[in-house]
């Protein structure tokens, strides 16, 4: 299937890697704003998306641009009957996530998906797992925390255009641990919010903190920060029957961590010997497969029929709305 | 992926605070048993994963050879097969752990390990099957009646059948199991492969086969070797290391999903036998004569996250 990818920054370059492990999407062609983008130089390469899109009439389109481009690229792809891969966020308010959704509702034949990569992340696959075997009884809180430790041009990177982003850390990076909650605990409403700039001389937050109840009134705190002053992911999953943490996760610099899930069942009977101590399983993760299982999902989805699971325009409509939730109070 | 389990603080006398008092009585009849029986001869020495030649001898126990791969470290002891099956089924050592005492005595110290081996079992199978229960089990060569009935009990599992075992006759199909398994028993085979091709033919397309064995390149039977008393024929002939023993599931039409090393007990094995260390040991001599609890216990949780301690979990899938 004729596919191209639109912005080659670091995402674009890393989904270019992606599909070389596959043989259903043929890349054909990649587009960036920046003629130096033109990494291989191998595919034909476009400056200006529309005549990509013109050009090629690609059957499938890979999104990795800045936030503020990829509303319009989404929709008009859909609408000329692509199959559409966006990175997130979905856009950069509930206004582009709908525009998004109903693009997406007029191209019933098209597969819409979102990049939401960290539910595909080991750790968070064994967690979703434990869960789901119920040995663990429901979670009755959460915790959240997705830290940065900042960079000497992180003022001066696109992420901090307010114009281009559309937010800071927390649609940036917080996002992800907000998808994850919600995945976790089901849909979440705000009880309070904090979102602030402390340090970054940056025309958006640096950081976000948040208190969320899902339906059943169990709580969950969201922390995102940018003054972390390190690389930081950490989510405890506090259930009926014990505790899932995850903390850490796989990169390419593996300076989150690493990657691991430690699982304690509670033991009021002391069975180890120590109380406040149990017999805990930690598992660890070599590998990060995430990027390549959300192709898959893309894949199957569009050429077995299978559905989205992960990252669809529900998902993002119902991200986007909690976001803003947590912007306006 | 890999894991491990840890117990964090354990003190060392704690350790052996939940072993079976049975243990040295099994050493003496294990002994009794190999000293009288027949071993082989002569023969040239192949490596059972990768048939290597290329072997040293390691050690010898109560007159069997220990031989150690250089290929793919491979621990084993060439053995007179028919032995080993007397040994398993009608040995002293046999009537012994089937009496009622042992088994009330296993019941009582192994019982919280048997929970959490089943919680493995389940979430492990949950996890690679999204199947929710109505598992269809075989299990090889248990030696627990506590074990079985734990298994036997357990919701999620519809059918449990059981072979080669010296607690339960024979009740089984010749195929059509969700999963086998292997616990503790593939280290006492003298044909590691075709015993791992058996569980094979056992399972539905697509089954699991769930292994627990002893290998040879725990950190305490490298540091005691000979001197070790957990390793003993015929009860351990067969120490693999973790890659090798990935290898030989692969001959077997098996793809290993996971393996973990959460063995608990290296550093109090070689803390306990310490006196039996050899003199150019320098390294183990001087930790055991540093000894403190924490740094124990840390270095026991480094040996279990790095595949170093001595006995492996692992989930394969039948390919």
């Amino acid at each position: 299937m004729k596919t191209a990818i639109i912005g080659m920054g670091r995402m674009g370059r890393l989904r270019k890697e992606c599909l070389k492990k596959q043989y259903f999407l043929e890349l054909t062609a990649i587009c960036d704003i920046n003629s130096q983008h033109n990494h291989g130089g191998e595919l034909n390469f476009y400056t200006d998306w529309r005549e990509l899109m013109d050009t090629e009439q690609p059957e499938a389109v890979f999104v990795c641009t800045y936030n503020s481009a990829i509303p319009d690229i989404v929709c008009l792809a859909l609408e000329r009957g692509c199959h559409v891969f966006s990175e997130k966020p979905p856009g950069r308010n509930t206004v582009d996530a709908h525009r998004m959704a109903d693009a997406a509702a007029a191209a019933p034949n098209c597969v819409l998906k979102f990049g939401f990569n960290h539910r595909l992340h080991n750790s968070v696959l064994e967690a979703r797992a434990l869960l789901d075997s119920g040995q663990f009884g429901k979670v009755v809180c959460a915790r959240g925390v997705y830290g940065k430790a900042g960079a000497m041009d992180f003022d001066k990177q696109w992420r901090s255009d307010l114009e281009q982003a559309g937010g800071g850390i927390l649609l940036d990076q917080g996002i992800h641990m907000l998808d994850l909650l919600l995945y976790f605990m089901g849909d979440l409403t705000l009880v309070k919010s904090i979102v602030a700039n402390y340090v970054w001389q940056i025309p958006m937050e640096d950081n976000a903190l948040a208190l969320l109840q899902n339906v059943e009134g169990y709580p969950a705190m969201f922390h995102s920060s940018a003054t972390q002053w390190r690389h930081i992911f950490r989510l405890e999953l506090l259930c009926e029957e014990g505790y899932i943490h995850l903390e850490g996760l796989n990169t390419t610099t593996r300076s989150y961590g690493e990657e691991t899930v430690r699982v304690g069942y509670k033991d009021l009977g002391q069975t180890t010997g120590k109380l406040g101590m149990p017999g805990e399983q930690v598992y660890y993760f070599d590998a990060d497969n995430s990027w390549y299982l959300e192709v898959d999902e893309f894949v199957k989805a569009i050429r077995d029929g299978n559905p989205i699971l992960h990252g669809t325009a529900d998902d993002a409509v119902r991200l986007m709305r909690l976001i803003e939730e947590i912007y306006a109070k | 992926m890999f894991g491990y389990e840890t117990r964090d603080g354990l003190a060392m006398e704690e350790t052996f605070h939940g072993r079976s008092s049975y243990f040295q009585q099994q050493i003496s009849l294990a002994k009794d048993f190999v000293l009288k029986s027949e071993k082989p001869t002569g023969a040239p020495v192949n490596c059972p994963v990768c048939a290597s030649l290329l072997s040293e001898s390691l050690f010898e126990k109560w007159g069997l050879c220990y031989f150690l791969c250089e290929e793919c470290w491979t621990t084993f002891a060439p053995v007179v097969a028919q032995e080993v099956k007397d040994f398993e089924k009608n040995s002293l050592l046999t009537e012994l752990r089937r009496s009622e005492e042992y088994q009330q005595s296993s019941t009582q110290t192994r019982h919280s390990s048997w929970i959490s081996l089943l919680k493995w079992v389940e979430h492990r199978l949950f996890r690679y099957s999204l199947r929710k229960g109505d598992w269809r089990v075989l299990i090889r060569g248990l030696r627990y009646e506590g074990l079985l009935k734990l298994i036997r009990k357990n919701p999620l599992i519809s059918l449990t059948d059981i072979k080669g075992s010296i607690v339960a006759p024979d009740c089984y199909s010749e195929n059509g199991y969700d999963a086998i398994f292997y616990l503790d028993t593939l280290q006492r085979r003298a044909h590691p492969l075709s015993y791992l091709q058996q569980a094979n033919v056992f399972l539905n397309p697509g089954g699991f086969l769930f292994l627990t064995t002893r290998i040879g390149t725990g950190f305490d039977l490298l540091t005691l070797k000979g001197s070790s008393e957990n390793i003993f024929p015929y009860e351990h002939i067969f120490l693999p290391s973790v890659k090798s023993l990935s290898l030989l599931l692969g001959k077997a039409g098996f793809k290993v999903l996971e393996a973990s090393t959460p063995g608990m007990f290296d550093m109090a094995h070689i803390y306990k036998q310490r006196d039996a260390l050899e003199a150019g040991n320098l390294f183990a001599r001087f930790l055991t004569t540093e000894y403190n609890e924490r740094m124990f216990s840390d270095f026991q949780k480094f040996l279990q996250k790095h595949g170093l301690s001595s006995t492996v979990k692992i989930v394969a899938k039948k390919l």
